[in-house]
């Protein structure tokens, strides 16, 4: 348990964004992974179980609380300027060059957390889970567009809590774990 | 030289977005990851001893051995024949003891009592019946909300809100 304890807690941490409901989620994770412990037990493949039953049940978990957030995310569907576009990849790269690792990956990870839920959701899946933007899309129920459009929109969000220094309004440093 | 630092003046869109796209995977994929909290794994290690101490009927039949399974479902399926087998002489058991005088006058009082129901939810029926539908119909809605009001109004108050929640 211990050589997967740190996957599984953040899977679902990045997935959930929320230390106490990652921890609840991991603590399910291990115990289906109890149950099939024979099977698991020889297995060279059991990092790789873990890994999607941590993502499936995460997903699951959120997929029930779906309904509150499709209403919030419907309202940005809107494309990104030029400019905006420029400005954002200018920010990642200024952060990317100009500081150090610790407080790069400081900034970073709070960026990642400020985002709202139909924007980070995605946003982890696509660049942490390495899934297609269909897969997304199929997971989380919604059309192709509009998962681009909200991956998209993420990125942007990031680039300007990361050009503000990470000081976002929605900043929750408090749940970001060091 | 970082995928950043390509001329991007006269970029088209799709070039902007695709350059955006790389940086922020360069971004997050260099991020540690977060460390379980010290709290997990004695609570894992909690909840399997609890579960063992309640015993195999505390886990769902689905995580049962596979050889408990089959079991359960061969005595499920067994227990098919049994009945269509002992019902015939079951039913010559029931016919004699229902003659018995102090379980005949047990079932009188059953029915006696099943006669009084039945004669309240007749009475229930008729009032009902002389009410105009209209009122009937506006204290239903009535109730109906006065019900769901301070349902909705404690679920808004009261539901657990982690991040997921509250967006």
């Amino acid at each position: 348990m211990r050589a997967y304890q740190d996957m599984v807690f953040a899977t679902a941490m990045r997935l959930a964004g929320n230390p106490a409901q990652a921890e609840d989620l991991s603590q399910d994770v291990f115990l289906k992974a109890y149950e099939h412990f024979e099977q698991l037990r020889a297995s060279p493949s059991a990092g790789g179980w873990l890994k999607t039953v941590a993502t499936r049940l995460t997903l699951n978990y959120l997929a029930r609380h779906r309904k509150r957030w499709r209403v919030f995310s419907e309202v940005f569907t809107e494309g990104a300027g030029e400019e905006e576009l420029e400005a954002a990849a200018a920010s990642f790269d200024t952060v990317l060059q100009e500081l150090d690792g610790q407080e790069r990956h400081r900034l970073i990870e709070r960026a990642l957390q400020a985002l709202p839920d139909h924007q980070r959701v995605p946003l982890v899946l696509f660049h942490f889970e390495e899934m297609s933007y269909q897969d997304i899309a199929r997971h989380l129920g919604h059309s192709l567009a509009k998962i681009k459009t909200d991956i998209l929109r993420g990125r942007l969000a990031m680039a300007r809590t990361l050009a503000q220094g990470g000081l976002a309004p929605a900043d929750r440093s408090d749940d970001t774990p060091s | 030289m970082s995928p950043g630092d390509s001329s991007s003046g006269n970029s088209s869109s799709e070039e902007r977005r695709a350059r955006l796209e790389r940086l922020t995977d360069l971004a997050l994929r260099e991020l540690p990851p977060p460390r379980a909290p010290a709290t997990l794994e004695p609570r894992v290690l909690a909840e399997i001893e609890r579960r063992a101490a309640l015993g195999g009927s505390a886990v769902g039949v689905g995580s049962w051995p596979a050889a408990a399974r089959a079991l359960l479902a061969a005595g499920c399926a067994l227990c098919v024949p049994l009945v269509w087998l002992l019902l015939p002489q079951l039913d010559g058991r029931l016919a004699h003891a229902l003659s018995v005088p102090d379980v005949a006058h047990l079932l009188d009082s059953v029915t006696g009592t099943g006669r009084m129901f039945v004669g309240l939810v007749q009475l229930a029926a008729r009032v009902v019946y002389l009410i105009p539908k209209d009122w009937l119909f506006g204290g239903l809605i009535l109730t109906s909300a006065a019900y769901a009001a301070p349902l909705a109004l404690g679920y808004l108050l009261l539901a657990p809100r982690s991040k997921v929640h509250s967006v």
